[in-house]
């Protein structure tokens, strides 16, 4: 001992480094990033609420305005010999001031709140009444006043906000909603079907050739989604294994058949049509299922292995020398042990088919009612302008996940462990 | 009994040549070595954990059993962590090997709270093992281990990371085991002292080579 070097004499006694901007570079970093999302969270939220700038709504308004005006001429043309003549003129009058839409010295915010107000109050009041007179009266501009009235009202929704309910209650948005859900949810266990062997026999054994397959199972988290969803159209609609015969059907009913090259969709397609009901991959729902499950199944692969990893070997071994096979071992040593790895590997397959995109848009299309899913709709909205719809979509996608994670989540917690 | 003959066993680069030993039939045999020396691997064999058996026969009261399962050799086996089953109780640890073995609900319960009594583990036996002590968790995987009557013992280390006072207790529960049951045992440890205290049969491993005799 008396060979170390002896401690240096400073003049101040030692002191620690405080431990504040650790914990400070740990707040702000972490901080920074929640505040990101949630950020992001409410700039969905806004958007509906806060709608379109005055010059869109001035524009799109123009368009429904001035249809109003030509069902009102059409009715006046009807009503010039009746008594309602001069209702109809007025009428008329005023909706051709409303689709003028320039502004006189107002500010254009002002102009739209009052085109708005005013023409919901020619549609629900002046046109409500006209209506009535004309059905009393039996004169037949009945459809011409409903018509005006609808495009004033369609006019008048431009300035509303985003109404919400009216974007749930799309049965488009409805369809893309529960398609997402339910294929989201069946990838996400095929996922787990395929992720829990592969990830088993990639953690407990060494094989030749593993560094190989390895990498492989890599290959779908590596690539861009979209080369995924051009692979599996390639492979489904591309790759030919000679010919076949195809039936046609003309429109007056009568078939013809034609030698078509034998790819695997139309093998697909024939094997449905053997068993009696339409079965398609490409460009239907069992696509969007497979686009999702081939990128989702690396992340659960890739999870499922990093669980078993973590599983020490010990005890399986310990239940086979009490007399369990392999199989049994597995089944009732290490699933158990595994289980919240295969909720996260389950929960991270589900939330990555959600967001997933690119492969369904190149295999399956965007089809509503039969490949639109909530990514598409979303994408869709945004492409034709309708962004505060588009920002709905993905509140409601953002609403969705939040709700499968928490449940994940709680289940995860609740009896796995009971004593830890 | 256990009986090694010419055992030749290889595990990556590490290999174990001609190793013969025996073990007389309810004998209590320890084996010493150095620290990586290869004592598991041989133990490890026996149970038909290692798969890299290349040459030799291991036989358990005269079977050769070289070729068998794990599940088929009629082993109890103590691994040096106790590898207790997490997400089990303590009764379904120790009950494990019965329910394979298909024993009905009223035996199983009999007998694993005999073997309860006997490794003084009684009250735990609703817990599951997470937060046992070491000396708790060694009395459980020795109850398991014992369960469906194993002709022969493997334990690997188990009194290491024990604080001297649970030291004394499961060493003295391990010779009352010894006296109790009819079974052969094969002991792997460091200490002198414990293998002096326990041991009838001595085993050295030195330089790959499995050295018969006693403990001087």
């Amino acid at each position: 001992m008396s060979s170390l070097t002896s401690p240096d004499s400073s003049p101040s006694p030692f002191r620690p480094k405080s431990d504040t901007p650790f914990f400070f570079g740990l707040g702000s970093l972490g901080g920074f990033y929640l505040f990101l999302i949630l950020a992001l969270i409410l700039a969905l939220i806004i958007v509906p609420r806060w709608g379109k700038s005055d010059e869109t709504k001035l524009l799109l308004m123009s368009v429904p305005l001035e249809e109003a005006v030509s069902h009102l001429k059409a009715a006046s043309k009807k009503a010039g010999v009746t008594a309602l003549d001069k209702e109809v003129e007025d009428a008329l009058m005023e909706a051709r001031e409303l689709a003028d839409l320039k502004p006189k010295g107002q500010a254009k915010g002002v102009l739209v709140k009052q085109t708005s107000t005013k023409a919901r109050a020619l549609a629900n009041i002046k046109l409500s009444e006209l209506a009535k007179k004309a059905d009393s009266e039996k004169v037949d501009i009945g459809r011409e006043i409903d018509q005006a009235k609808n495009s004033l009202l369609n006019a008048v929704a431009f300035d509303r906000p985003s109404d919400y309910t009216a974007v749930f209650n799309d049965p488009r948005i409805r369809a893309s909603a529960k398609l997402s859900f339910v294929s989201c949810t069946i990838s996400a266990l095929l996922s787990l079907w395929v992720a829990v062997p592969i990830g088993y026999t990639m953690s407990r054994f060494q094989f030749r050739g593993k560094n190989l397959i390895d990498t492989i199972l890599d290959v779908p988290i590596v690539l861009p989604p979209l080369v995924i969803g051009l692979g599996l159209l390639i492979l489904f609609n591309n790759i030919s294994f000679g010919t076949m015969e195809v039936v046609y059907f003309d429109r007056d009913g009568s078939q013809y058949i034609v030698q078509e090259n034998r790819t695997i969709e139309r093998m697909i397609q024939q094997a449905g049509t053997s068993l009696g009901f339409q079965l398609r991959v490409t460009n239907g729902a069992a696509g969007v299922v497979l686009a999702q499950f081939m990128v989702a199944c690396a992340f659960a692969v890739r999870t499922m292995r990093n669980t078993f990893d973590q599983i020490s070997p010990r005890q399986e071994e310990v239940a086979m020398t009490l007399g369990s096979s392999r199989g049994e071992a597995f089944w009732n040593i290490v699933l158990p042990q595994g289980y919240r790895g295969l909720l996260a590997a389950g929960t991270l397959a589900w939330a990555r088919s959600l967001g997933e995109f690119g492969p369904i848009l190149i295999f399956c299309g965007i089809n509503a009612h039969r490949t639109e899913v909530m990514s598409s709709s979303v994408y869709l909205q945004f492409s034709i302008g309708e962004i505060e719809k588009a920002a709905v979509v993905s509140l409601l996608m953002i609403a969705l996940a939040f709700v499968v994670l928490l449940l994940v989540r709680n289940l995860g917690k609740s009896d796995a462990m009971p004593n830890r | 009994m256990i009986q090694l003959e010419n055992l030749c066993l290889r595990n990556g680069s590490f290999e174990l040549n001609d190793l013969s030993a025996t073990i007389p039939s309810g004998s209590y045999g320890i084996l010493m070595g150095r620290t990586g020396c290869g004592k598991t691997t041989i133990l490890e064999a026996i149970c038909g954990l290692q798969p890299h058996v290349t040459g030799g026969t291991i036989r358990l009261n005269e079977n050769d059993v070289a070729l068998l399962k794990p599940a088929e050799r009629g082993i109890g086996y103590v691994p040096q962590d106790s590898a207790l089953f997490e997400t089990m109780s303590i009764f379904e640890n120790v009950a494990f090997s019965l329910r394979l073995r298909q024993w009905t609900e009223s035996n199983i319960e009999k007998r694993v709270h005999e073997l309860a009594e006997l490794m003084a583990i009684t009250k735990l036996l609703d817990r599951r093992p997470f937060g046992l002590s070491g000396g708790e968790a060694k009395r459980v995987a020795l109850a398991r281990a014992l369960a469906a009557s194993p002709d022969v013992l493997c334990l690997d280390e188990p009194l290491s990371a024990l604080d001297e006072k649970t030291h004394g207790e499961i060493c003295d529960l391990l010779g009352q085991l010894h006296r109790e049951i009819e079974v052969t045992i094969l002991h792997i440890t460091h200490s002198t002292a414990e293998a002096r205290r326990l041991g009838e049969t001595f085993l050295r491993l030195e330089e790959g080579q499995l050295i018969e005799g006693n403990l001087e």
